[in-house]
This record gives C-alpha cells, sequence and structure tokens, in this order.
C-alpha cells in the first residue's frame, strides 16, 4: 500500500515559509516578562512626556523671551550714513558734508598679544612710528587715545587685524570744500558737532539726520540679509538742504568785493544779490570771513555775519524809499518840481546836501540823480510826519526781515511822539539818516521797489530734497505782502534808471542794458556823534524794465577823499551784475549799444 | 471539501485485520483558505506605503536647491549691499575732492589768471531763442484706387 500525500500546486516559498514559522513561533514567557514590559513601557512614556513638557516650556513658556533673544543676536542697527544733512547750493555743488572717521582707543588690559607686536601692526597702518605706540599703551590700562580721524579704509584695516583692546569709534567730520567763500551763511560745526553759526546753527534741526527706523538681520558672516528691509529704495532717507546760492556769482561778488576793500583799505564790506521775486538771494557775500574747518583760529566776530546782524544807516540809498513813500501817500506826482537852496535850517539844525552845491528848483528825478538832500527834506515836507512814520513801520523799519539766518538784528528808529513832534527827525529820515537797518533789510525793501511793490522775505534756503529732487520741508517764511503800488514802484523804478544814465550811478552803466540804481555815503555815528568815517553802499535793480534782481553793495569805512558810494560800491555792483548776466543768459536791451562797442574795436592786423 | 489525503478502496472479501492506516492531518498551512479582498482603504493606505518613500526622498531632493537657492539669494543681496556701499562712501570721497579742487582751481585762476579770463557780457555771445515751430500736421493722403496700376505680384 503506497501512501500518496497530495502537494500543492506551487511549493511555499522560502519567505512564505520563515513568515510562517515567525507567526508560529510563541513567545516564551519567562517569569517576570509581564512586569519588565510595563516598566519600560512606563519608562518610555515618561521620557516622551519629559520630552513634550520641555518642547511646551520652550515652545509656549519662554518662546517670547527666547525669540528676542535670538532676534538680539542677529538683528543690528544700521548704522548712520551722515549725522547732519549735506548742504548744496542751487547748482549742486557741495557747500557742507559729513564725512565718516574713527577713533582708535586702545585698553592695553585686554590686550592678548604682546605689546610690541600689537605695535608693530599697528604702526603701518597708522603711519606711526612703533616706540610712540608702545609708549601709549604703556601710558594707561584702559581707555588710551590712539589715533583720530582715521580714514573708512584704515579703520577697516585695523579691524581685520582682529586684535583684542582695540577699539574703534566711529565719528563724524563736517567739511566745508568752499572753505570761507561760503561760511558768513553756511557757519560751522563745533568739536561736538553742534552748529554755531550760519545756517549749520539756525537750521540744525532740519539738518539734523533722523537715525535709521528699524533692526535689520544679519547672517552670521556679518552680511546683511534682505528680510527686514523696507521696501522704500535704500538711499531714500538721504536728504540734502538746498540752497537758493550760485557759488559762481558769489565768488564774482567775493572777487570784486575784496579788491575793493584792498584799494580802499575799508574795515568789512558786504555784497546782496537777491532775486525780487520770491526774495531767494542769489548771493551774500561778507568779507573778511572764516575757514570754517579752522574756526578756532577766527575773530568770533566774524561768527555773525554783519549783513544781517549790524545796522547802519542807509543814507541816500534810502532815498528812493522816501520818494515811493511820498508817491505812494499821493503828496508828490512824478513830476513835481521842489526848490533846493543848497542848505536850510530845520529844527535849529543846520543841513545841506553832500557837496554843498544848490540845484534850484528841480523834478523828483533830478533830485535823486544829483543825491540832493534838500530836494529830499523838501518831498517828505509834504508828507504828514504821522503818515510818514507810519509808512516806515509799515516797511518793517525797526522790524526783522524774518530771513532764515541767525542773529537778525532788528533795525532802529525813534518813537512816533518824537518823530512826530521834532522836525529835524523825519528831516533827517528824508536823506536816509537818523535810523538804521541791515544791509540784508535795505535790499529787501529795493526788493520792494523792483517788484512791483510787494515785501518779500529775503531767504538762503530752498528746502530740504530727496535724491529724486523731491522737496521735503521747506522753512516757513513770512508771505509777501504789498506796501507799495504797482504805479508808484514803476515810477521809482525810471527815476533810478536815470540816477544810472545820468546821475551819480553812471559809474554802474553796462552797455547794451540798463539797471537801475542809487548811489549813497553816509557819515558813521559813534555814540550818538557822527564821525568822520563814512560808509559807502550802492544799490542796483536790474534789468531796469521788469527787474528781476536787487544788487546791493556796501562798503564800511573806506579810506581816502575819493571814497563815495559811485567809487567804492557802484563798480562791485557793476562786477556783479556782469556775472549775472553771464550766469542767468540775459540778453541785452539795447544790443546797438554792443554792436557800437564791437565796431569800435579795431581789427587785429594780420600776421 | 476535499481530504487532502485519499485511501484506496477496500475489496468486498477483505481480512478481518484491517491494515494499519496512519491518519495523515494536513497541516494547517497546507489548507487552501479563501482570503478576504482587503478593503479600499487598506488597498490606498497600502499603496500610499508603497509610494511614501520614494516621494518623500524626491521631495527632500527637491527642496534642498531651493533652499540653498534662497540662502545663496540672501547672501548675494548681503554682499551686494555690502558693494553699494563702499562704491557710495568712494562716491562721497570722489565729490569731496572734486569739489575741493574746483575751489583750488578757481582759486588758483584768480591769482594767476594765465590767459583766463571771468566770464561776462562782453565775451558772452547770447543767441535769442527761436520762436517754436509750429507743428506740421500730415494730412492723411488718400490712395487713388486704380485696379490696372498695381496689380498683386503674389497671392
Amino acid at each position: 500500500m503506497r501512501l500518496s500525500v497530495a502537494t500543492p500546486k506551487t511549493r511555499p516559498s522560502r519567505r512564505d515559509a520563515v513568515k510562517s514559522r515567525l507567526r508560529d513561533t510563541k513567545p516564551v514567557n519567562l517569569p517576570g516578562y509581564r512586569s519588565r514590559v510595563i516598566w519600560v513601557w512606563a519608562l518610555l512614556c515618561l521620557g516622551q512626556l519629559g520630552l513634550v513638557s520641555r518642547l511646551v516650556w520652550l515652545q509656549v513658556v519662554q518662546a517670547p523671551i527666547l525669540q528676542k533673544r535670538a532676534e538680539a543676536q542677529r538683528s543690528v542697527k544700521l548704522p548712520p550714513k551722515v549725522a547732519l544733512h549735506p548742504i548744496l547750493d542751487r547748482n549742486g555743488n557741495v557747500l557742507a558734508k559729513d564725512e565718516s572717521v574713527f577713533r582708535l582707543f586702545a585698553h592695553p588690559f585686554l590686550f592678548k598679544e604682546n605689546k610690541d607686536e600689537i605695535a608693530q601692526a599697528l604702526a603701518p597702518i597708522l603711519k606711526l612710528p612703533t616706540d610712540s605706540l608702545i609708549k601709549l599703551f604703556n601710558s594707561a590700562t584702559s581707555g588710551v587715545p590712539i589715533a583720530r580721524d582715521l580714514s573708512d579704509e584704515t579703520a577697516d584695516q585695523v579691524r581685520m587685524l582682529r586684535l583684542d583692546g582695540l577699539e574703534l569709534n566711529q565719528e563724524w567730520k563736517r567739511t566745508y570744500p568752499q572753505k570761507d567763500l561760503m561760511s558768513g551763511i553756511v557757519g560751522y560745526v563745533d568739536a561736538e558737532y553742534r552748529g554755531q553759526s550760519g545756517l549749520e546753527y539756525s537750521l540744525q534741526p532740519l539738518l539734523t539726520a533722523k537715525p535709521s527706523a528699524g533692526l535689520v538681520t544679519e547672517d552670521g558672516r556679518g552680511y546683511l540679509l534682505p528680510n527686514q528691509f523696507s521696501e522704500r529704495p535704500l538711499n531714500a532717507d538721504e536728504l540734502s538742504l538746498r540752497l537758493t546760492l550760485d557759488s559762481r556769482l558769489q565768488w564774482s561778488a567775493r572777487t570784486a568785493l575784496s579788491r575793493k576793500l584792498k584799494q580802499y583799505g575799508a574795515l568789512r564790506g558786504t555784497v546782496i544779490v537777491m532775486d525780487v521775486r520770491d526774495g531767494s538771494l542769489l548771493a551774500l557775500v561778507s568779507e573778511p570771513s572764516f575757514d570754517p574747518s579752522r574756526f578756532y583760529e577766527a575773530n568770533p566776530a566774524l561768527f555773525r555775519n554783519w549783513a544781517v546782524a549790524d545796522l547802519y544807516e542807509p543814507g541816500s540809498t534810502f532815498k528812493p524809499i522816501n520818494v515811493a513813500i511820498a508817491l505812494d501817500a499821493g503828496a508828490i506826482k512824478p513830476d513835481t518840481i521842489v526848490y533846493d537852496q543848497g542848505n536850510i535850517s530845520v529844527g535849529g539844525w543846520p543841513i545841506q546836501n553832500n557837496d554843498g552845491s544848490a540845484y534850484g528848483a528841480i523834478n523828483i528825478t533830478k533830485v535823486l540823480e544829483v543825491s540832493s538832500n534838500i530836494g529830499m527834506v523838501r518831498i517828505m515836507e509834504q508828507v504828514k510826519r504821522s503818515t510818514y512814520y507810519d509808512y516806515l513801520k509799515k516797511i518793517g523799519i525797526g522790524e526783522i526781515t524774518g530771513t532764515d539766518l541767525p542773529f537778525e538784528t532788528a533795525g532802529s528808529m525813534k518813537d512816533k511822539q518824537q518823530f512826530v513832534d521834532y522836525p529835524i527827525e523825519s528831516a533827517t529820515n528824508s536823506f536816509g539818516q537818523g535810523f538804521s537797518v541791515t544791509p540784508l533789510q535795505m535790499a529787501q525793501l529795493l526788493g520792494a521797489i523792483a517788484n512791483g511793490g510787494k515785501i518779500v522775505t529775503p531767504h538762503v534756503t530752498q528746502g530740504l530734497f530727496d535724491p529724486s529732487g523731491k522737496l521735503v520741508s521747506r522753512p516757513n517764511l513770512i508771505a509777501p505782502h504789498r506796501v507799495f503800488s504797482e504805479e508808484t514802484s514803476a515810477s521809482v523804478r525810471k527815476m533810478m534808471e536815470s540816477v544810472v544814465q545820468n546821475g551819480t550811478g553812471k559809474p554802474a552803466i553796462i552797455p547794451g542794458y540798463r539797471l537801475g540804481g542809487k548811489t549813497g555815503t553816509a557819515q558813521k555815528a559813534a555814540g550818538g556823534v557822527y564821525q568822520n568815517s563814512r560808509i559807502t553802499s550802492f544799490v542796483a535793480t536790474f534789468p531796469s524794465v521788469s527787474p528781476k534782481y536787487v544788487v546791493i553793495a556796501v562798503v564800511d569805512e573806506p579810506k581816502g577823499d575819493d571814497a563815495f558810494g559811485s567809487t567804492v560800491a557802484a563798480p562791485i555792483v557793476k562786477s556783479v551784475v556782469e556775472t549775472l548776466i553771464s550766469v542767468e543768459g540775459i540778453p541785452p536791451s539795447h544790443p546797438a549799444e554792443l554792436q557800437k562797442l564791437t565796431d569800435a574795436i579795431p581789427p587785429k592786423p594780420k600776421p | 471539501m476535499p481530504s487532502a489525503v485519499q485511501t484506496r478502496p477496500s475489496a468486498p472479501n477483505a481480512p478481518a485485520i484491517q491494515p494499519f492506516q496512519p491518519t495523515v492531518t494536513a497541516p494547517p498551512r497546507l489548507r487552501l483558505v479563501e482570503q478576504e479582498r482587503p478593503s479600499r482603504q487598506v488597498r490606498i493606505v497600502n499603496q500610499l506605503r508603497q509610494i511614501s518613500t520614494p516621494v518623500a526622498i524626491i521631495m527632500v531632493l527637491g527642496v534642498l536647491p531651493i533652499y540653498g537657492w534662497t540662502v545663496l539669494t540672501q547672501r548675494s543681496w548681503g554682499k551686494g549691499y555690502q558693494r553699494i556701499e563702499q562704491l557710495r562712501r568712494d562716491e562721497t570721497m570722489l565729490i569731496q575732492k572734486t569739489e575741493i579742487q574746483k575751489h583750488d582751481v578757481t582759486e588758483q585762476a584768480e591769482l594767476s589768471p594765465k590767459g583766463l579770463v571771468p566770464k561776462g557780457p562782453s565775451n558772452t555771445l547770447l543767441i535769442p531763442q527761436s520762436q517754436p515751430r509750429p507743428s506740421v500736421v500730415q494730412a492723411p493722403q488718400e490712395t487713388p484706387f486704380n485696379p490696372d496700376g498695381n496689380p498683386p505680384l503674389a497671392y
């Protein structure tokens, strides 16, 4: 008999066999097996619980603190690019700019290397002898000043040495590339970086750069990461203060003024060029001046721009203003005739013309042409004294102009009662004496004649601009206001043109062009008594028809018998106006005169 | 269910003594059991299990370059920023040097002109501004229809 076992069609694979054996194998439960399993399970659970608890502690409870700590570790504040915004002229020429410099301190108690080694490493970078560095290191244990005004490159080289005990502090240095050309306006900053004169002083809040607002992230190698940067352009906060001044004109004015100051041995002088449409100053020169980067060597009196801070009696240059008052008050007409007998007595005080002449019956234009004091007294006699006083107050005599330059002084004049009661007061005022103004206020008053009767505020600041040229902020100025009518100012302008063409202002004639002008030579008063010293001046409106500019030159105490407004100040104004013509590209109003000049020049002989 | 072991059928005159018939029990592993078909969810999970590993590897391999790219971009931005800052510093320095040179050159020209003359009306040529030309508007030109003049050259 044969037994046969039916075999499946397919034999189970080896893998299945292993699986099956494993399945059939029953674990051998040794004694204590169950309890050990429970212990292990409990241990694992406990461990897991511990991990979860720690996770919750770090992620929930401690999270804000840790987050702050992590951010503090990788967050840095962007270093400021400037401490004070740069100052530019109207053409973008730099007048003042910050330069980043570093000061190096040593703390020898933190040195990890030998002092000699450190000195040898530093010496070639700082260009200092090793011995002197070692001497400095030995002088104290901490806070030893080693060098200042180090450039960025030098500071980087020191940093790359990676030496302990050296400290680099960033500082700012204000540079003035124009040196003494603009110091009267721009001013200077002292060692503590505080403005002490000029715009640096008066506009310090506007000039001070705001620190960068937020923090940015940096990686381990010190590279900044973009994730926290604002979406604004990176240089959007780099503002600059733009002025109305023109460096070329300023230079020309200073050259012309310096020449005359030297020629006549004068004490000081000023030249002002103002755009009469808005009061913006194109040039404001005060000589002598100082180098703002070496302010400590300068005479402190120069820190106050005398064109703004000091008063003077304007003399005959004020006569056109008086004529405008009389015309505007309706006391005279442009063709009124007055009688000039050469000398008169007012309230017991003798008054005479400058040259002692008597011009007889003359019209208003002639009064200005010859600068007749008697004629002016006669004109202002037509105006009621209280009205005359009110007009003087209305045009701002005794007040400040409200300019953006610092240390402005208000003019002075007598009180109304004295002015009305004593005829000598109005008589002396009629030819520009007995009261005082600053040269800047004189420019402002002439501006009202030139622009059709409006008082504008003289200023040098256009405002703060961003890199795209957009105005960010501008200083508040007193709004223009009318003091004379259009007709009055037009009549006076015509008379002033005649002064240059036919009168005392002839030295200012420029062929092909017409300008209005008025000379002034006034005695200086000291302690209430007039001295022999004088102050000469010349004011001009240019062009004569629809003037755009007022130019004023004042020279204090020129020496010599020929020192008058016409000889000292008028040539300065002429020179400045000539530059103004070329800078502004003003075409001649009388080109035929230029043609005549060209024809008169003999042709160069051919070689 | 048919038995897995079959014996030959006995003859009609079979002796009393029965031959030994060993009982053979089939091992359970050889028993063919009709297994239940796994549910749809189980099959999906099973499939997911099978593809999850390659998917995870692919995703990690895919994410790594992206992560690397973001890190690289940020670092190159940082480097670029540092470069632009350096350029700005150079620009500032150049501006200052240029301004100082401009001042020095002007000062020098004033002290010793060497043929240089100040700008003024006598040496300035002013060209009057020309009137702006009236803009010429071209009248639209009508093309006369000429069927025979310009025969088409191609289709």
